[in-house]
């Protein structure tokens, strides 16, 4: 968190409740350099007699040195004497083949927690641990005044600040994911479309949070204990973001007590990862009995992150309902499209048997490419019709998902895309 | 970073600062190897040092042609990526040109056909290459611990009990003579060499990897006809020349010169290993096998290295498995689909095909699919299959992995405990006190404390070849 600051307090003695708070990334895979043990001439360890663990006249490819890996396949003291000890009960074995690591693959399957904040997406999943600590005297050190304290109904909130000025309530909970990012991620958000209409779809279904999801309490937090909390929130919006906490308890003395609280604000930038343009144009009607308007929907995507992105999905949602529409892109090509949208044209005969399709992999500042078609219904059995405003006809929205290093995920849903309506033929 | 650069010496640091800028080897540096180098004239080669920058515009060298015929013939780069490389390969012939026959006071260039003295390599035992190692970043626990090792013990013996400071110390005082005894006899490659790997390899070991990369460069170029034998045979150790690959692309910072580099080595390991299956000699054949698959999947490291994730996922396809090593080729695969971010990619590299009967690897199947359930962001899935991992395997890695999970399903204290309890059974990687020190500055206001008891408690531990002395990074200190 790039800035932190304390609003002040009346009283000056240090809480006793310190507040830690860590944003809950994906953990990373931890890179490793195996390094071959060095083949020691015999002259080098005859000046002191002592065993020669390491010489070795015939050249062999060993093992890597154990240090210079990710992590020890066993524990170094204890399992070797087992392993001497029982062979029958297949512990020796397992000293060589039985560690899981990939050496000499620079990427080892032990990972490390996030070790700083990083950068911060409009689409992705923002997670925090908060963790409310009882700062005791260290053990043996003579309490303050001799006093003892106990700290007792111990609460923590947090709220959200975005650019937009609105200030959200946060949703407390025990564990972080993107499934508990409160409101869906697949809501509406700010991505400045070409050709999109003006209005605003902001017929998000705000559930409001209860005071219990919002307020973490704990009625008794014992000396070097902690209240741990996560916080899952969906970046929107794009700019400054202000994570305000707050944290109250009750200090309570043999003779005394007191509630105290304190609020820290934590304050990090939301960036764009993707950049969409779009645009919208006719296309000539399919000869047959029935004419039905179609126009094709061009989409580029742009990752103007500084990390690599995996396009996931592409795809368009709340689609008119006199419209159906075709994936013309890499997911369109494969054969995995499953019936979930009524309103599909299906695809037939394209490249089956040909393994699922690669997802575009971006680099930052590298583009994607998209297309879709758009087709009237007109004549087909549930064919409404198309509506029109202001001579517009809106085909829907684009819903789009993606993936970052270590599977972390980003998605985001595009305004209303349409074009104007033209006279076909 | 800070420590390692306040911990050089100051001489040092001057003279390969400007050498760090250069992106790639100069072909009219003046170095150690040139003819005019006599030997034992150690001190007059800082002077000749110092005016680099001047013969640096001198053209001579990099234009000349290359020696036909020479013992390691090199074919054209493998991709189009190398190709902005080539010069080098001109830079490296014309000092093989320069350094074929070595005799004091010569200005002249040497016919090719004139005999060999056998190569000098006291250009590696001057006292100014090695930088000095200063403790500062070590913990007071380490450094004032009755494990620290006495001078007298031998450099092997150092290796096997962890202790890769004094290793790196004592491989640079050997090759020095600063500890009494004499220096290597010039002439003794093995030696040399052999302490020079243990030099650097320790250097990458205790976080000092800034310093091997300046170090590496007394070496100069491994592939120059100096270093090449009667026969046709390289002097350098192969691990030296594999571990000199990364290095020498960091002091350049050039990462695709690694990937060729190891596509040289990989070229003249086919060459051995066809003339191992010519003698029938199996054990030599083997070693070239291994050494070949070990190359191939360094490649993929430094593509990984690069940011070329795709590029690594081509060239880990293309690699060939053998039957010891599929489970763990499976596992590389998969880890690079994860670290990508493909998760659905990452599960089918582990998933067995349908019926066969392969060595699918039950372990590596359901390590994976806990990685993934972390990588979708279910980390209570991911615990329960760590703890059912835990349960049959004691793997340090499972451990950790469980540990770190149990934060991210707000259990920190329980996390917390599980990490130390891995410290207690003697397991010290950086990984694991990484992880164990940022729970501690989560779970405290005083995280400092426990981290120096953290401190005490892994400098109590016993010495292995694991690794015993940390440093203050370590600690996060």
């Amino acid at each position: 968190m790039s800035h932190q600051r304390f609003t002040s307090h009346e009283v000056k003695e240090p809480h006793s409740v310190s507040l830690k708070v860590l944003r809950l990334s994906r953990p990373s895979l931890v890179p490793q350099f195996p390094l071959q043990p060095p083949v020691i001439p015999q002259s080098l360890t005859s000046p002191v007699a002592g065993p020669a663990p390491a010489v070795l006249l015939q050249p062999r490819h060993l093992p890597p040195l154990p240090a210079s890996l990710a992590y020890s396949p066993l524990s170094p003291i204890k399992k070797y004497e087992e392993g001497s000890q029982g062979a029958e009960s297949g512990g020796g074995e397992r000293t060589r083949d039985g560690y899981y690591n990939t050496e000499p693959f620079i990427l080892s399957p032990i990972v490390n927690l996030p070790p700083s904040f990083g950068s911060a997406y409009v689409g992705e999943t923002f997670s925090c641990t908060l963790c409310a600590n009882h700062n005791a005297p260290p053990i043996g050190e003579s309490v303050t005044n001799g006093v003892k304290k106990t700290i007792r109904d111990v609460k923590i909130e947090a709220e959200m600040q975005t650019p937009s000025g609105q200030s959200t309530k946060l949703v407390l909970v025990d564990t972080a994911g993107d499934d508990n990012a409160g409101s869906s991620n697949m809501d509406n958000d700010n991505v400045a479309i070409s050709n999109a209409g003006n209005e605003d779809n902001n017929n998000t279904t705000e559930t409001t949070p209860t005071e219990t999801e919002t307020v973490a309490t704990l009625d008794l937090l014992p000396s070097y204990t902690t209240l741990q909390k996560i916080l899952n929130f969906g970046l929107k919006e794009e700019g400054t973001h202000v994570l305000g906490v707050t944290v109250s308890y009750y200090e309570a003395t043999e003779t005394s007590g007191r509630t105290r609280a304190f609020r820290k604000m934590y304050q990090f930038i939301c960036k764009p990862s993707l950049i969409v343009r779009t645009k919208a144009g006719p296309l000539p009607s399919l000869p047959g009995k029935t004419k039905r308007r179609r126009w094709v929907l061009e989409a580029q995507l742009e990752n103007c992150s500084e990390d690599a992105i995996l396009l996931e999905k592409v795809k368009l949602a709340e689609v008119q309902r006199g419209l159906k529409w075709r994936d013309c892109n890499w997911a369109g090509i494969g054969a995995t499209t499953t019936g979930e949208e009524g309103n599909r044209i299906s695809q037939q005969g394209q490249g089956q048997g040909q393994g699922p399709p690669r997802r575009p992999f971006l680099h930052p500042g590298e583009s994607e490419q998209l297309c879709f078609i758009i087709e009237e219904k007109n004549g087909e059995e549930d064919a409404a019709e198309v509506e029109e405003k202001d001579g517009r006809i809106e085909f829907g929205v684009m819903a789009l998902a993606w993936r970052t290093e270590m599977g972390n995920r980003g998605s985001l849903l595009t305004l209303k895309l349409g074009t104007k309506h033209l006279k076909p033929r | 970073m800070d420590q390692e650069s306040s911990s050089q010496h100051p001489k040092g640091h001057q003279r390969t600062r400007s050498a760090v800028k250069a992106t790639r080897p100069r072909s009219s540096t003046k170095g150690p190897l040139d003819v005019d180098d006599t030997r034992g004239a150690t001190t007059s080669h800082d002077s000749r040092r110092t005016r680099t920058p001047a013969q640096d515009s001198r053209p001579r060298l990099s234009t000349s042609p290359p020696i036909p015929g020479g013992p390691l013939p090199r074919p054209a780069p493998l991709s189009p990526s190398t190709a902005a490389l080539v010069p080098i390969s001109g830079w490296r012939s014309q000092s093989a040109h320069v350094h074929l026959p070595l005799a004091p006071g010569g200005d002249a260039p040497y016919g090719r056909g004139a005999p060999r003295p056998p190569p000098d390599f006291s250009h590696l035992l001057r006292p100014d290459i090695y930088h000095e190692l200063t403790p500062l970043n070590v913990p007071p626990p380490f450094r004032q611990s009755v494990k620290q090792p006495s001078a007298s013990i031998p450099i092997p013996n150092l290796l096997a009990g962890g202790h890769f400071r004094a290793a790196a110390v004592a491989a640079a005082q050997a090759l020095t003579g600063a500890n009494g005894a004499p220096a290597p006899d010039p002439v003794d490659h093995a030696l040399i060499l052999s302490l020079f790997y243990v030099r650097l390899a320790c250097l990458t070991l205790i976080d000092a990897t800034v310093l091997a990369t300046q170090e590496v460069k007394a070496l100069e170029d491994l592939n120059a006809a100096f270093y090449i034998d009667a026969t046709g045979h390289n002097l350098i150790p192969w691990e030296l020349r594999v571990l000199a690959v990364r290095l020498q692309a960091m002091s350049f910072a050039d990462q695709r010169r690694a990937v060729m580099s190891y596509y040289d080595l990989a070229r003249e390991a086919r060459l051995r290993l066809a003339e191992a299956a010519a003698k029938h000699d199996n054990s030599e054949k083997q070693l070239w096998r291994e050494r070949l698959n070990d190359l191939g999947v360094r490649v993929a490291g430094v593509l990984v290295e690069m940011d070329d994730l795709k590029g690594a996922v081509e060239h880990l396809a293309s690699l060939k498995e053998t039957d010891s090593s599929s489970g763990k080729m499976q596992m590389a695969r998969a880890l690079l689909w994860l670290h990508l971010g493909d998760v659905d990619a990452a599960r089918k590299c582990v998933k067995p095909a349908e019926g066969s009967e392969g060595p699918s690897d039950d372990m590596t199947e359901r390590i994976m699919n806990a990685l993934c359930d972390m990588a979708d962001g279910k980390y209570s899935e991911a615990l329960s299959q760590w703890e059912e991992l835990s349960k049959v395997s004691d793997d340090e890695m499972v451990g950790v992995n469980r540990g770190v999970c149990l934060l991210y399903v707000g259990r920190l204290q329980e996390g917390k405990n599980l990490l130390e309890s891995l410290v207690d059974s003697g397991r010290t990687s950086h990984t694991l006190l990484f992880n164990l020190t940022t729970m501690y500055e989560l779970c405290t206001e005083r995280s400092r404390t426990l981290k120096i008891q953290l401190t005490e408690k892994v400098a109590a531990l016993e010495p292995t070849a694991f690794g015993w002395e940390k440093t203050n990074v370590d600690f996060k200190l």
